[in-house]
């Protein structure tokens, strides 16, 4: 065999592409975030229309921080940092290009969307089937280019930063395809295929590992190579990494429950987040601590290098952030904080201080380098970094303080628990008017900090000359394998992995089998953890050598990590999908909306009122004192997609219907200001002048038939008789209130939904269904 | 199948048992990292170092450090 000495040119091109489209991005991003913090404070700022309203700008916002700012920071870091790690260029400079372009197209298309309203009403998930698939296909253009390049690697050992990568592609593909599949309705609407429990489980699945795996463990991959290259030291610890990386992938996984805790999710499924939630602390503090020591005997450069400012804040961040994270899914602490700005500020305290940080930091590591010219001005930087951090900070101390007394407020009872002592929801919105202020000053400072750093990246590039890094490598004669590595034999016929399967395939049996099968399984399982054992003692070399060979080993190491990242999300969506079904419901199920009432239920979440009211009364005092009865699962059984919300700006509004007259909605829907003083609801008055478009709705019926959820075999004349004649009885009821306006507006269905909320139809039970006694 | 899962006492088995093979996996992994020979981790570790990199104030990039280009010519020197 002979080795031909080659230099290897770096696509240093598309990194640029990507770091500039961040910063641009990240700021519009931020500024939309003042700007909705600000609305908050001042409804005047909604300016009356639809496309500038808090609900329409509010996932405008949360989609471009972390999609665009995060998402390009991401592939910049990842493109630069996984071609010297691998020592090759990118595979393809066209997918390359294809890649960035794509993904600006899509953010383009979101910022086109979103404000119009265009939705699905899930938070981060909120863009539109066909964008869905655009960027479906991105990402497969961007793992093609990865594992492509890995494929062509001149370097055989993979660096942790690259299983951290590796763990990105594979586990935000499998998340983003399966909560998203949909059936359309039309080209810009569609229902969730999953629908209630299901959907919210699948939901918060979907959501806690977005912020996992994409905001944590590409990040958490580029600390592991830009901040020793900073510090011009190793990581602290090489050992500690790989522990965080296998740790943290198998564990993040199950959390998503912990976003739905005292809720009608099924409480094993409540007790499985909140436990693999404690367990995160170990991982996420050891790889903490790993990046701060990584600092170790170069701590003096925190007074002069603005990079390792910002990468040992952020390192911090991340620390306080996965502190606080476990410490909220806490059953009791969450009862507390959950649907309270102390999640908002505990959000922002990783998107600000460690998204944030570690994208600064890089960027500023990378400029002279990817344009061959010093810094602008490290000045700026500076100071860039200490109005950066104290924005931070005014941000999340404001919203610490406004969670815990919203918390408080709400949750305060007297007469020995019998009472509500702050009844009037909008007592809690004007105690922490002064907060939400703080917190638009100190979103402004880190904003301001943002828009320093853009000037010094103009400055600094400005007239400089781009450069390629490049790199003197030995290529081997091609078809070669790379040294120690796994043939496709061997990723299947080892011992760790035959025992792995049989043990599993034992246990599954055990589980769920029947009587007969689960005592088999049982013996099965136990007999396999001694075989294994055993085999372990005797052939310790065969064990070891397969991991080592593995860490050499791109295909296999994927899917290694594949089964590690799909366990946790099988083990809780298979049962809830199999079994919460509406045919199996207990005590109580939904009564399916008429034609009226679903298409208002569609207005519901193109208005995106699921982002301040939540439709989901817990098994908590306070929340049954305020809001009624407590919701049960089968009470949102046919909601596609479900509406139970994060966050209360405003009051539940799971049995809101029948509550007020429906001119009581229409006059709140127009004017808040109206019924309720001093409330900073945005006011809603082209739904009383919009005709209500009904031309999709028999395909709407159709598509919730499909799903499951029962209606008849209606016709199309049918379901519009059904909505004229709801029409104008609502229409007739608010004449008779005072309000005139024409029964095929907008806000008529929007009521018709609105009245429904709350109604249910008795279980009864038919003896063959398990119940709560057997 | 899942009757158990949903409806019985033995739900509370399954938190624990979900513990227990998450802590298994971190015990086998930790010990697999602690066994780590002292020339593999250095070797590990000092991959982000194998690429030279320029220095930060753009004037003396290192050997094989980087590379003038056109953004419109991207040149691949292989």
């Amino acid at each position: 065999m002979s080795a031909q000495k080659t230099t290897v040119e770096f696509n240093d091109k598309v990194v640029r592409q990507f770091l500039l489209a961040s910063v641009i991005w990240g700021a519009v991003g931020m500024l939309v975030g003042v700007l909705i913090a600000a609305q908050l404070n001042f409804w005047q700022l909604n300016f009356g229309t639809s496309f500038l309203t808090w609900s329409h700008l509010r996932p405008l916002h949360t989609n471009a921080v972390i999609f665009a700012l995060v998402g390009n920071m991401m592939f910049a870091g990842v493109y630069y940092s996984t071609q010297r790690l691998v020592k090759a260029r990118l595979a393809s400079d066209f997918l390359s290009q294809f890649h960035f372009w794509g993904w600006q197209a899509i953010i383009v298309a979101a910022a086109c969307t979103l404000p119009f309203g265009l939705t699905r009403g899930q938070e981060y998930a909120e863009l539109i089937w066909p964008i869905n698939l655009a960027v479906v296909v991105m990402w497969v253009v961007f793992a093609v280019n990865f594992f492509w390049t890995l494929a062509r690697r001149n370097e055989p050992s993979l660096y942790v930063a690259i299983w951290f990568y590796i763990a990105t592609i594979i586990t935000i593909a499998m998340l983003y395809i399966v909560n998203h599949l949909a059936i359309p309705t039309s080209w810009t609407h569609s229902y969730s295929l999953f629908g209630g429990v299901q959907n919210a489980l699948v939901q918060w699945w979907y959501g806690h590992n977005a912020v996992a795996f994409f905001l944590t463990t590409p990040i958490l991959g580029i600390m592991y190579y830009f901040l020793p290259k900073a510090a011009g030291r190793p990581v602290y610890s090489y050992k500690l990494s790989v522990v965080h990386f296998w740790s943290l992938v198998f564990v993040y996984i199950w959390a998503g429950p912990h976003h739905l805790l005292n809720t009608s999710l099924p409480g094993w499924l409540q007790d499985l987040g909140m436990t693999f939630s404690l367990m995160l602390w170990a991982p996420s503090w050891g790889g903490m601590l790993n990046g701060l020591l990584t600092l170790r005997g170069g701590w003096d450069k925190l007074r002069t290098d603005p990079v390792i400012k910002f990468f040992a804040a952020g390192v911090t961040f991340y620390g306080m952030s996965t502190f606080e994270g476990p410490l909220l899914a806490i059953k009791s602490v969450n009862a507390l904080a959950h649907y309270t700005d102390w999640i908002i500020a505990h959000v922002h305290g990783g998107t600000l201080g460690w998204n944030g940080f570690m994208a600064a930091g890089m960027i500023y590591w990378l400029i002279p380098r990817l344009w061959n010219k010093p810094l602008h001005s490290t000045g700026l930087a500076n100071l860039h970094f200490w109005i950066g951090l104290v924005g931070i900070l005014l941000y999340v101390g404001a919203m610490w303080a406004s969670g815990i007394t919203q918390g408080l407020m709400l949750n305060a009872t007297t007469e020995h628990g019998t009472v509500l002592t702050y009844p009037n929801f909008l007592d809690t919105v004007n105690a922490i008017r002064p907060l939400m202020l703080m917190r638009v000053i100190g979103g402004t400072l880190y904003l301001a900090g943002w828009f320093l750093m853009a000037y010094n990246l103009w400055m600094s590039i400005r007239g400089a000359q781009p450069v390629n890094g490049t790199i003197e490598v030995f290529k081997d004669e091609p078809g070669h394998a790379a040294p120690g590595g796994l043939s496709v034999a061997g990723w299947v016929m080892n011992p760790p992995v035959l025992f792995s399967v049989l043990g599993v395939g034992f246990a599954c049996a055990w589980m769920f089998g029947g009587h007969f099968v689960s005592i088999a399984g049982l013996v099965g399982t136990m007999f396999c953890a001694v075989v294994a054992f055993t085999h372990f003692e005797a052939r310790r070399n065969a064990w070891g050598d397969w991991y080592d060979r593995l860490l050499v080993s791109a295909v296999p190491f994927t899917v290694l990590t594949f089964v590690a990242v799909v366990a946790g999300g099988l083990i809780q969506i298979i049962p809830t999908v199999v079994i919460h079904r509406a045919a199996n419901v207990e005590d109580r199920r939904q009564i399916p909306y008429t034609p009226l009432e679903l298409e208002g239920r569609d207005l519901y979440v193109r208005e995106g009122c699921y982002l301040c009211h939540s439709q989901m009364i817990r098994t908590l005092v306070p929340d049954v004192l305020r809001y009624g009865d407590y919701s049960r699962l089968g009470e949102s059984i046919y909601d596609h997609p479900f509406q139970w919300g994060s966050k209360r700006n405003g009051p539940d509004l799971a049995r809101v219907g029948g509550k007020y007259p429906n001119v009581w909605h229409l006059r709140h829907m127009e004017n808040p200001r109206s019924i309720s003083t001093g409330s900073n609801m945005p006011s809603f008055p082209w739904l009383l002048s919009n005709a209500l478009d009904v031309s999709t709705l028999p395909r709407k019926i159709a598509v919730q038939r499909q799903l499951g959820v029962p209606y008849p075999q209606w016709t199309d004349a049918e379901i519009a008789a059904s909505v004229d004649a709801q029409q104008k009885a609502i229409a007739k009821d608010l004449r008779d209130g005072g309000a005139y306006v024409a029964p095929d507006r907008e806000i008529v269905a929007l009521i018709a939904y609105l009245q429904q909320l709350g109604h249910y139809e008795k279980v009864v039970p038919t003896g063959n269904a398990p119940t709560l006694a057997d | 199948m899942f009757t158990r899962i949903i409806y019985g006492d033995s739900t509370a088995f399954f938190t624990i048992a979900a513990f227990g093979v998450a802590t298994s996996i971190f015990i086998t992994i930790s010990w697999r990292a602690l066994r780590m020979k002292r020339p593999q981790i250095e070797h590990y570790e000092s991959l982000p170092f194998l690429t030279a990199t320029p220095a930060a104030d753009g004037e003396h990039p290192a050997a094989g450090g980087q590379h003038s280009t056109s953004e419109d010519e991207p040149q691949l020197r292989t």
